[in-house]
């Protein structure tokens, strides 16, 4: 009785991880091209962008938030960020600076109106949505921005020892966030948060603060994919990004992080990013209809959110 | 138990596969990025792909960007993975999706442009498809000859920045810069989607500026504009034209609620970037630039189109 409980448990906290083995093991089976060196950095660097933005969105869930403006917020960064890409214009560090600026102000923004005004973040980054995807239409007349240097489209499409350089700043981002999580004061203040607001005002934790924090967060993160998205694409769209705040939620949700808050982890948000990469790559790999994946993209959150349930 | 679904799942997957994947030999494999699979005028090139696929024995690995270019370039590297002979790319996105021809040109892939274009043009093997600026010009010259000359228009256009957008408000204006006494007084992107043209239109009406007619730069638009007009009973005094002849909008053009639309020759377009890219993988001399004509479709010569 009591090894079957065991069994259980171990599942329930493995069972993400062994869900993307043997969603590895089956796609390398039915598809000799899978697991090519090639093709598993393309999953790498298909699945960066979302995995950027899906580690700020793990710190919001954490605090029991959310945030809907990351997709947004990408497509504002990235145009504004662009237009200073052309070439021969400015240093590499001007768009760059100007794109993490945006994005760090918009979650700003998102950050002080919900920590001040106790507002529902759904609403507030709702409301930021719009925001931005209306300031990167008016800013850009709705045409995209296009004609960057090599530098900034570098960015996108260089690689640092046979790694692509989108794929680093993702494994950069994601050790930070690891660390912020583990090791630091601020990363237990955000599980505090998430796990009950009261209890951890009353033991000393500057909660607005720490929502403050995590939704810049968020922004900046949103701000950095829209840099290494235009860069990818080598033009900016303000129509870009949209429905990113969903597989990022989708991610996270995956990943096993609550809700409700509290309760999560970046690793569990990796994860959740490869399976929606690996399934968007294998699909394509064994030229399955677009739509089955939108389908089985549904079915495999659908049975995160069970399985998380059952803890 | 999770690992029970997705095995479930991935076996129900494994299945729709088996059930395709009959053991043929093929003469060569194309991948294929369409910018997006649901809007009909992109699944009539579909169809017509297929079937030339299936008559020239290629073996067809298909994807859709859902109307992003980053999608499309993931698409690209996953077909340069798995190595397919020829690559043929339906662009979302003008500007956004052009990394893919590069891509492709760096890895030595022949790569056949289909229906809308990129900026790199120039570096793909081939294009085939229309000038799309023809059909704004062939829409805005018909509504300029039923206005003998005279009026107030609305345009109602693409997505921003999507090259048949960008080409056919080129061509759109290229007529009407040529009738001084036409006065274009809305100009607004409806995403070639139809509820969006209705709503567009609906508020536009609302202004209580006269409109005489509406030139959308797809059918669907075209049709959700006209449906706000009917709600406002103006359908005798608003002429709307669109473009790409869908079945729906054929028969609009039968009932007399659309003037026209412009056929553009989804069937002609998918067939040949098929025949092209096989023509260029034996060695055969391509052209680079393939154009289909675009045609007015008004009630009289309807039934050719039908």
């Amino acid at each position: 009785m009591k090894n079957t409980n065991s069994l259980k448990k171990y599942l329930s906290l493995y069972g993400i991880y062994i869900a993307f083995a043997v969603l590895i093991i089956v796609m390398a089976i039915l598809s000799p091209v899978f697991l090519k060196p090639t093709n598993l950095l393309n999953i790498l660097r298909q699945t960066s962008i979302n995995g950027i933005i899906a580690i700020g969105m793990t710190l919001v869930i954490l605090t029991g938030g959310i945030d809907l403006s990351v997709g947004s917020i990408l497509a504002l960064s990235a145009v504004i960020a662009t237009s200073f890409a052309h070439p021969g214009e400015h240093n590499i560090i001007v768009p760059l600076a100007a794109g993490l600026f945006v994005g760090l102000a918009c979650g700003f923004v998102n950050g002080i109106i919900i920590a001040w005004n106790k507002i529902a973040p759904f609403i507030v980054t709702l409301a930021m949505m719009t925001i931005a995807r209306g300031l990167a239409l008016v800013y850009t007349n709705g045409r995209p921005v296009i004609d960057l240097s090599d530098t900034y489209n570098k960015i996108g499409s260089s690689y640092v020892i046979g790694v692509p350089f989108p794929v680093v700043i993702f494994i950069l981002i994601i050790l930070i966030g690891l660390f912020i999580l583990k090791f630091t004061k601020f990363g237990r203040h955000i599980y505090a948060t998430g796990g009950n607001e009261m209890a951890a005002k009353i033991s000393g934790v500057n909660t607005k603060g720490v929502i403050i924090w995590v939704y810049s967060i968020a922004g900046l993160l949103s701000g950095l994919a829209g840099i290494v998205l235009s860069a990818r694409v080598m033009s900016a769209s303000p129509a870009t990004g949209q429905g990113y705040e969903l597989d990022a939620i989708a991610a996270v949700v995956i990943g096993g992080t609550k809700l409700t808050g509290g309760v999560g982890s970046i690793a569990g948000t990796i994860i959740g990013a490869l399976i929606i990469g690996v399934m968007n790559n294998g699909l394509d790999l064994l030229n399955i209809s677009s739509y089955w994946q939108l389908f089985a993209k549904g079915v495999i959150i659908l049975l995160a959110v069970i399985l998380d349930k059952k803890k | 138990m999770i690992i029970k679904k997705v095995f479930i799942l991935l076996l129900f997957v494994s299945l729709i596969q088996c059930n395709r994947g009959e053991k043929k030999e093929y003469a060569y494999t194309i991948g294929i990025s369409y910018q997006n699979l649901q809007n009909e005028f992109i699944l009539n090139i579909q169809d017509e792909v297929r079937k030339k696929a299936k008559e020239l024995n290629v073996r067809l690995i298909e994807t859709e960007g859902q109307g992003k270019a980053e999608n499309q370039i993931s698409q690209v590297e996953n077909f340069l993975a798995m190595d397919v002979d020829a690559i043929i790319l339906n662009p979302f996105d003008k500007y956004g999706s052009a990394p893919v021809v590069s891509i492709a040109k760096r890895e030595g892939k022949p790569i056949v442009v289909l229906n809308a274009t990129v900026v790199n043009i120039d570096q793909a093997n081939a294009y085939v498809g229309s000038d799309d600026s023809e059909a704004g010009r062939i829409a805005a010259s018909y509504i300029g000859k039923l206005l003998n000359g005279k009026g107030n228009v609305v345009i109602i256009r693409g997505p921003n920045g999507h090259s048949a957008e960008i080409q056919r408000t080129t061509g759109i204006k290229d007529v009407l810069d040529k009738f001084p006494e036409i006065k274009v007084v809305f100009d607004q992107s409806a995403n070639w989607d139809r509820a969006q043209g209705l709503n567009l239109m609906e508020n536009w009406l609302g202004t209580g500026i006269e409109i005489n007619a509406v030139i959308a730069q797809n059918d669907e638009m075209a049709l959700g504009a006209y449906k706000a007009i009917e709600a406002a009973g103006k359908q005798d005094k608003i002429i709307v034209i669109g473009i790409d002849a869908i079945s729906d909008a054929l028969k609009a053009v039968k009932e007399g609620k659309l003037c026209a639309t412009v056929f553009q020759d989804a069937r002609g377009q998918g067939a040949l970037a098929v025949e092209i890219a096989v023509k260029f993988l034996k060695g055969e001399q391509i052209e680079h630039f393939n154009y289909i004509p675009f045609q007015l479709v008004t009630k009289e010569n309807l039934k050719d189109f039908q």
